[in-house]
């Protein structure tokens, strides 16, 4: 072939191309785990500098005096068995003034009913000022015994409407939004408030660690005891949750470009969140959006402030056993990252947003937007050019170290890092089995993960809407 | 050249060079072998690193167990025989307590603090004269002095059951600490002891940089106890922040000293609204009639946040002749002055009652009718 003049053959396009290709590959490998060891290197110092105090009582004795009042937000759709056990842990918590708003968004069996007869409950009337924007509200219940409680019976319009509801009744300066099938542990508010405690002026959002309740001792909605899942993808899910919010959340969070806080589990200014305009509706990742939204607000105005990830309070949640239910959620967080990012595309590398558009937003770029589909590509590639003799051992060997073997590292990282600073596994055995699934969930677990992640992409691109359906065994069965 | 060919050509090219072959030289061969290497290398090391690290903690960990397990149990033995003691006050009994704190001290300085929080009175003093004797105090100096941080900061709060010269000395240089809490938690506890400590400038320095910190409120409060008038000082200086004087007027409120009203109403004309804020929230806990007057004019302020503190205290003190002027601010552009002030009208007793029930027949569904109505609503059940 001549090409400008030059004697270019065939083989040497193809070859140049697939060399190209490889280097895509290996050097998105590279950064993604490069940006790893820069988390797990942050996570330690910042776990280390800021050792969470063991004793509940200690922190109340310190800081119940000058505590902020917090509202809970509880959005709840088809909750009906679980619901009335999750707001009674809810409205036992260890803290001196909260509220708790119950959202009944619209849910199509009866949860409502369960929550009118578990609280006997009676319609009321509030003042309320709609600042942010939700489907009508039916109905308003309350009850004298339970004077903490407040429950909005609303049309359904997803999660992010009912937390919009939520924010419009709230009261309280600060909103703790909360999932209703989570727990959340007794002293989990008190530990959280702590930075609008230290700096209340440029706090403006909270984020806590939110850990895997299946294996543990559940009783009306409290925790008894903890225990490690019997089920293999609730284990890997153990391990992913650690490396999520032990290592990456907590290092973002000390760099102050923390771009997501878990819907389950997040504390905000409720004045902020309301200049934001509330939560996002048409998107699946309301969550991380909302944060990404503020992040924007705040660095358009020019203002200081924070967003801060707190390893301690813990918020428990069930997490899928089956293969079908965990590939859908799995494909919805996907989609919800990307809806966020490319929603708010600009920031990206962009001077006006600092670190958050060149360390945050390229954090999303290479590990949610770019690392899918290329590690993906990977896995086709090097095996098969390897095998027809086309490359050789040092790529497949880098390519399998990159994939396979720094995987390892980062997930036995992680569980190091929980069992030198918190300690929240109790049993050896459970600690020797973890270290076990931090190896193993590296060989195919990751690889189907990462093949939920791509059906994600292709749901974004088709611009499907919704959550689908999340079956849940329940806590009564744990 | 023919298609297939052409494309055995190429399979036999790709065939007979492997991507990571060059096509000039050798050199960027081997730099490439060698980088990617190097990854294989450095990710099986740090793989292998991690998994010996988990495997020493967990080694590690399978020791401390039966240690824990008799910890706890030593633990819980003490701790049932310390609250027994301290009802009966046996001497043979504080004498094998005292030998058991000897014993463990880290275990006897955790247990001691936790058992000053249950106790109180009496018991509390002869515990402390207990643990001072066993050298619980000794110890807790100690770490005041040199621990890290979690320690020191036990350490600054518990000395507060162990009053001595030495424990106010110890204090007195923990209040200069690196980190603002245990610097805070020293001042506060030299300030329980009953010691001079002044309030320097040291100290409002410090108190200033971390301004915005809610702790600023505690320290503020527990020298407002002891020494009001460097409080005093501190209010009327316009030099320092808005956030540190309106912190040190809410703590000095609390004492109801003489001459407060004055320095409120001293303070009425700031321009701060922070400050203006102030003074409507700590007239209204005040409760004195001279108030009446600022309460009144901050009633039309500018500024929202001031209207809001305003009604509050309306409502507070239940100035029923302010009652026209709540209603006008029921009208307010601000939701949160419309509510704070339909809330201080039903605390105005009948008059504001019968009011607001009068806005509800005449208004309707209007949003002033439904602010009357809902706050009615409101205060029934709260009622």
């Amino acid at each position: 072939m001549d090409l400008f003049g030059f004697d270019v053959s065939m083989g040497t396009i193809v070859t140049s191309t697939l060399e190209i290709v490889l280097l895509i590959v290996i050097g998105t490998g590279l950064l993604q785990n490069g940006l790893y060891v820069l988390q797990l290197v942050l996570a330690m110092r910042e776990l280390a500098t800021q050792r969470p105090e063991k004793r509940a009582s200690l922190l109340w004795r310190r800081y119940a005096e000058i505590s902020p009042p917090i509202s809970l937000l509880v959005p709840a759709f088809n909750e009906e068995l679980s619901i009335v056990d999750s707001l009674r842990s809810m409205l036992a918590l260890n803290y001196p003034d909260f509220e708790v708003i119950a959202v009944n968004d619209g849910s199509k069996d009866g949860t409502l009913q369960a929550m009118i007869d578990g609280f006997d409950l009676k319609p009321i009337l509030r003042h309320y000022t709609e600042v942010v924007q939700h489907e009508p509200v039916r109905g308003l219940y309350g009850s004298p015994q339970y004077p903490r409680l407040l429950v909005v019976d609303k049309g359904n319009g997803g999660k992010s409407d009912a937390l919009n509801a939520g924010i419009n009744l709230s009261r309280f300066p600060i909103f703790c939004a909360v999932d209703a099938d989570s727990i959340l542990e007794s002293d989990a508010l008190l530990r959280a408030v702590q930075p609008f405690i230290d700096d209340p002026t440029r706090t403006v959002a909270v984020g806590g660690t939110i850990r895997i309740a299946n294996g543990c001792r559940i009783e009306r909605g409290r925790m008894l005891s903890f225990g490690l899942p019997g089920n293999l993808l609730a284990l890997f899910q153990t391990i992913e949750y650690l490396r999520a919010f032990l290592m990456a959340r907590l290092a973002w969070s000390r760099l102050r470009t923390l771009t997501i806080i878990s819907g389950a589990f997040g504390l905000f200014k409720r004045q902020t969140v309301i200049e934001v305009g509330g939560y996002s509706h048409r998107t699946v990742g309301e969550d991380m959006e909302l944060v990404v939204k503020i992040h924007r607000h705040m660095r358009d105005r020019r203002q200081d402030y924070q967003i801060v990830f707190v390893p301690e309070p813990v918020c428990w949640t069930e997490a899928p056993e089956s293969w079908r239910v965990l590939g859908r959620q799995r494909s919805r967080w996907q989609r919800g990252a990307l809806e966020t990012f490319f929603r708010h595309r600009d920031m990206l590398f962009r001077p006006r947003y600092g670190r958050i558009g060149l360390l945050g937003f390229g954090h999303v770029l290479v590990v949610d937007v770019l690392g899918p589909p290329i590690e993906v590509l990977g896995y086709l590639l090097v095996p098969m050019l390897w095998m027809l003799g086309l490359l050789s051992v040092d790529y497949l060997l880098a390519f399998l170290a990159l994939t396979f073997v720094f995987g390892i590292f980062v997930s036995v990282a992680s569980l190091i890092l929980e069992e030198i600073e918190l300690q929240r596994v109790p049993r050896v055995l459970d600690l020797v089995l973890l270290t076990g699934i931090a190896i193993i969930e590296n060989f195919g677990y990751r690889q189907i993960s990462n093949l939920w992640r791509l059906r994600g992409m292709w749901q974004y691109l088709r611009g499907a809407q919704g959550w689908g359906v999340m079956s849940r065994v329940g806590f009564r069965g744990a | 050249m023919p298609r297939a060919s052409r494309d055995d050509e190429a399979r036999g090219s790709l065939r007979r060079r492997k991507v990571s072959v060059p096509r000039s030289n050798r050199r960027p061969f081997r730099a490439n072998a060698v980088f990617l290497t190097l990854i294989w290398e450095i990710s099986l090391g740090l793989a292998a690193l991690s998994l010996a690290t988990m495997t020493i903690l967990i080694a590690l960990r399978l020791r401390s167990v039966s240690r824990l397990r008799g910890e706890t149990e030593r633990r819980e033995a003490l701790l049932a025989e310390m609250l027994e003691w301290t009802e009966t006050g046996y001497a043979s009994q504080a004498s094998a307590i005292k030998k058991a704190l000897l014993q463990d001290p880290r275990l006897a300085t955790d247990l001691i603090i936790e058992v000053f929080e249950i106790v109180r009175g009496e018991s509390q003093q002869r515990l402390a004269s207990l643990a001072e004797s066993a050298g619980i105090g000794d110890r807790l100096r100690r770490d005041l002095a040199k621990g890290p941080f979690r320690s020191r900061l036990a350490a600054a709060e518990g000395l507060a059951w162990f009053p001595s010269a030495a424990t106010v000395d110890t204090l007195k240089k923990a209040v200069l600490d690196a980190h603002d809490d245990v610097s805070f938690t020293a001042a506060t506890t030299l300030s329980t002891l009953g010691s001079d400590l002044i309030f320097d400038e040291v100290l409002i320095a410090r108190l200033a940089r971390v301004n915005s910190s809610r702790r600023i409120e505690l320290v503020l409060a527990q020298f407002a106890q002891t020494r009001p008038e460097a409080l005093l000082d501190l209010v009327v200086d316009a030099g320092r922040s808005d956030r540190l004087r309106t912190a040190g007027l809410d703590a000095l409120t609390q004492t109801g000293i003489e001459g407060l009203l004055e320095l409120i109403l001293s303070l009425e004309q700031s321009r701060s609204t922070d400050m203006r804020v102030a003074v409507a929230r700590n007239l209204g806990i005040l409760g004195h009639p001279d108030g009446h007057g600022t309460i009144a004019r901050y009633l039309s302020d500018d500024r929202w946040k001031v209207r809001c503190k305003a009604a509050e205290a309306v409502g507070r003190l239940g100035l029923i002749d302010l009652g026209p002027q709540l209603c006008d601010l029921l009208l307010d552009d601000n939701w949160w002055v419309r509510h704070r002030a339909g809330e201080a009208m039903a605390k105005l007793g009948d008059l504001g009652i019968s009011a607001l029930q009068e806005m509800v027949t005449l208004a309707g569904q209007t949003a002033l009718g439904q602010t009357a109505e809902h706050v009615l609503a409101e205060r029934r059940r709260s009622a």
